[in-house]
């Protein structure tokens, strides 16, 4: 049912985002001719329930979305209050809500940084956006702060305390190296210069900075063993799931995370309990939690995409692998598979959205994913004391530069070899 | 079997941070142009001594140290903000967060705009030691000096590149000017107040090969050897302009460009001649 329900949400986005509305009709009287044919009419009436009540939702949502889309290209004075500020390389992308509804990215200036409960005049044009998170975009537009956020938030300390994560990062790392630290700790690609952004997507590497739900299974395997020193098996799963809880939060608990969290969470409690049917079902469970918050993830935003297939192929794909290969035994094998597994499930999708197949990024992955989960740990450690005191933190700092510096090391030679 | 592991690592990191420390060694003089984009950063070196000059428009002049000072080293003796316009302090604010700042060189000219006042909020969190200097001050450091020509102490000029800090860096036999963003009017104004005394092998051309400096009869009365332009790429401004290009070229100067050659690292050999590499 849920399924289904996830379907009609996929279609109805798709018909409402190119009004093709007659087309849903011939889809949906042809379905159920279909299912009354093969399971009778009880069933024909649940399943086309839950479609059309997804297809229902997505189309509401997105109606909704269009009656608050602005004037396109012209010049417009916005008052918005700033939902997310992420200061970039060259800049800082800053997330607003106006009074209607409509969230607006805009790309200005590095300083001063604008922060989350902001309340903004904003003069400029507005862009039309094909993103599934904003209606439109402005770059550089004059912004006069009418009221700085005041007041205690929970999210606002949160967003402090991983920009200081980060900061304290750049000071006992070189600049490259804890860039690519805090991206593979944190998540996010903002401090990467765009020379080495362009080099990281030409080696097939991004997503080891997107904090996918692939990363958080490994990051809950390293939790785990850690924890599985001093506790039981289900004692030891619920802990890493709290710890995973207070990563998140710390991490600012964006949308994306909270949607990789929640997935991997389910891929590793079924995993845990042993039972692959709940696994499944939990999975569409989250999935249809997230896309009720907006129907329009699950066709246009590649992310949540790649996030749920990649747990798709470590619940189905990696298991399969260790069967096959349960006479090797090398040190991480089981991130290897792990890897392997989520790349089986994502790489169709990749070459479908990106039109090319890259086997040196296969291989560049294949290099780099022993890396990446003990990189994370040496970074999360190193900045944690950094927190505390840069110089608590220089130890493991000095051996995460090693790591990182592995890790671009792999990408300028697959960059530079394409 | 985990415990060896983590103390081997923790014994492995202490090793290697230790040795950043303990034996990181600095050149014995060397004068970096920074490739910061459409802005200007230099950096020069002496001894365990760091001169920053300007930093650029963002975060970029971060890379670009980190680059070429040990990891360990946080702390920038002199900083020097040649004027305040974003493309010269905008990446200062980034050093002031990362890095320790024992002076301030400024010429005193202020902004009004929302970046200048956060770079105004961080000199004062960061309680960054701060002295204006102008026409007649000077820096010195073992046989390293910076002489500073302009601006006016009275600051009288009527755009803020006017009040641009310029000075000559005399060290040994090398002289190098570095102009800031001044324009025809301040170059006249220096040509007329000291003459010959401008003659410099090194020249940093002035606002990123505008069309609007380094003017024929300047470049007479400095006649550089090697002139180095920062400037960005593809930049919306069409810096450096052909005309000033062509300028250079007639004067036998021979030109490097941040946007083409990246960071410019000038030395000088055992025989005391300048040594031009790209980093």
């Amino acid at each position: 049912m849920g399924l289904f329900f996830l379907l009609g949400m996929a279609l109805g986005s798709i018909a409402a985002e190119r009004e093709i509305w007659w087309l849903g009709l011939f889809g949906i009287a042809l379905l159920i001719a279909l299912l009354i044919w093969r399971v009778g009419r009880v069933h024909a009436v649940w399943v086309v329930g839950a479609l059309l009540i997804g297809a229902g939702y997505a189309i509401f949502y997105s109606l909704h979305q269009k009656q608050i889309a602005l004037p396109y290209d012209e010049p417009l004075i916005i008052f918005a209050t700033v939902v997310r500020g992420d200061q970039t390389f060259d800049g800082q992308e800053v997330l607003v809500e106006t009074t209607s509804g409509a969230r607006i990215a805009i790309y200005t200036f590095r300083y001063p940084i604008f922060t989350m409960g902001d309340e903004l005049n904003v003069r400029g044009r507005v862009r039309k956006s094909s993103s599934a998170r904003h209606v439109g975009w402005m770059a550089r537009p004059e912004i006069i702060v009418i009221h700085a956020a005041d007041g205690w938030s929970w999210r606002r300390t949160l967003y402090a305390v991983r920009d200081r994560f980060r900061d304290g990062l750049e000071r006992i790392m070189p600049y490259d190296q804890a860039a690519l630290t805090a991206g593979v700790t944190m998540g996010g690609k903002s401090a990467f210069s765009p020379e080495l952004l362009n080099q990281f997507r030409k080696a097939g590497l991004l997503h080891i900075v997107a904090l996918s739900g692939a990363n958080l299974v490994i990051v809950f395997e390293y939790i785990g063993f850690v924890l599985g020193l001093f506790l039981a098996r289900r004692s030891r799963l619920w802990a890493s799931i709290l710890v995973m809880v207070v990563f998140v939060l710390m991490t600012g608990a964006e949308s994306s995370l909270v949607r990789s969290a929640l997935i991997a969470s389910v891929g590793v409690i079924a995993e845990t309990i042993g039972r692959r049917a709940d696994e499944r079902n939990g999975l569409i469970a989250v999935a249809a939690l997230m896309t009720v918050f907006n129907p329009k993830v699950l066709v246009f935003d590649l992310g949540f995409q790649l996030s749920f297939l990649a747990v798709l192929g470590i619940t189905y794909t990696t298991p399969w692998l260790e069967r096959r290969l349960i006479r090797f035994n090398v040190w991480g094998k089981r991130a290897i598979l792990i890897t392997l597994g989520a790349e089986a499930a994502t790489i169709p999708l990749l070459v479908a959205t990106f039109g090319y197949f890259s086997s040196a990024s296969v291989v560049a992955n294949v290099l780099v994913e022993l890396a990446v989960p003990v990189l994370m740990l040496f970074g999360f450690v190193a900045g944690g004391l950094a927190l505390i005191a840069p110089i608590f933190g220089l130890p493991f700092g000095a051996m995460a530069s090693i790591l990182a510096t592995y890790v671009l090391a792999v990408v300028h030679w697959v960059a530079g070899a394409r | 079997m985990f415990w060896r592991w983590f103390i081997g690592s923790l014994a492995l990191g202490n090793l290697l941070a230790w040795s950043w420390v303990l034996f990181a060694t600095a050149p014995p003089f060397a004068i970096y142009f920074l490739s910061v984009g459409q802005g200007d950063s230099e950096l020069i070196r002496i001894g365990p001594v760091d001169i920053l000059v300007d930093g650029g428009p963002d975060a970029t002049i971060l890379q670009r140290l980190s680059h070429i000072l040990p990891a360990n080293d946080r702390y920038i003796d002199v900083v020097i903000l040649t004027h305040p316009h974003l493309d010269h302090f905008g990446g200062l604010i980034d050093v002031l967060k990362q890095y320790h700042v024992g002076l301030l060189i400024e010429s005193g000219r202020k902004n009004i705009t929302s970046q200048y006042q956060t770079w105004e909020q961080m000199l004062s969190a960061t309680h960054v030691r701060r002295v204006v200097l102008g026409r007649g001050d000077r820096l010195r450091y073992a046989d390293l000096f910076l002489s500073f020509l302009s601006p006016s102490p009275d600051l009288r000029g009527k755009e803020i590149h006017d009040d641009t800090l310029v000075f000559m860096l005399t060290k040994n036999n090398l002289r190098g000017l570095f102009t800031g963003d001044i324009n025809f009017r301040v170059e006249q104004q220096l040509i007329d107040r000291y003459h010959t005394a401008l003659a410099a092998q090194l020249l940093k051309v002035s606002h990123h090969g505008s069309n609007n400096s380094t003017s024929d009869e300047f470049l007479r009365a400095v006649r550089p050897a090697v002139a180095v332009i920062e400037v960005g790429k593809r930049n919306p401004y069409g810096h450096p302009k052909p005309a000033l290009l062509d300028r250079l070229a007639h004067s036998g100067v021979v030109t490097y460009r941040t946007d083409r050659d990246g960071t410019i690292k000038v030395i000088l050999d055992e025989q005391g001649k300048l040594v031009i590499g790209k980093k």
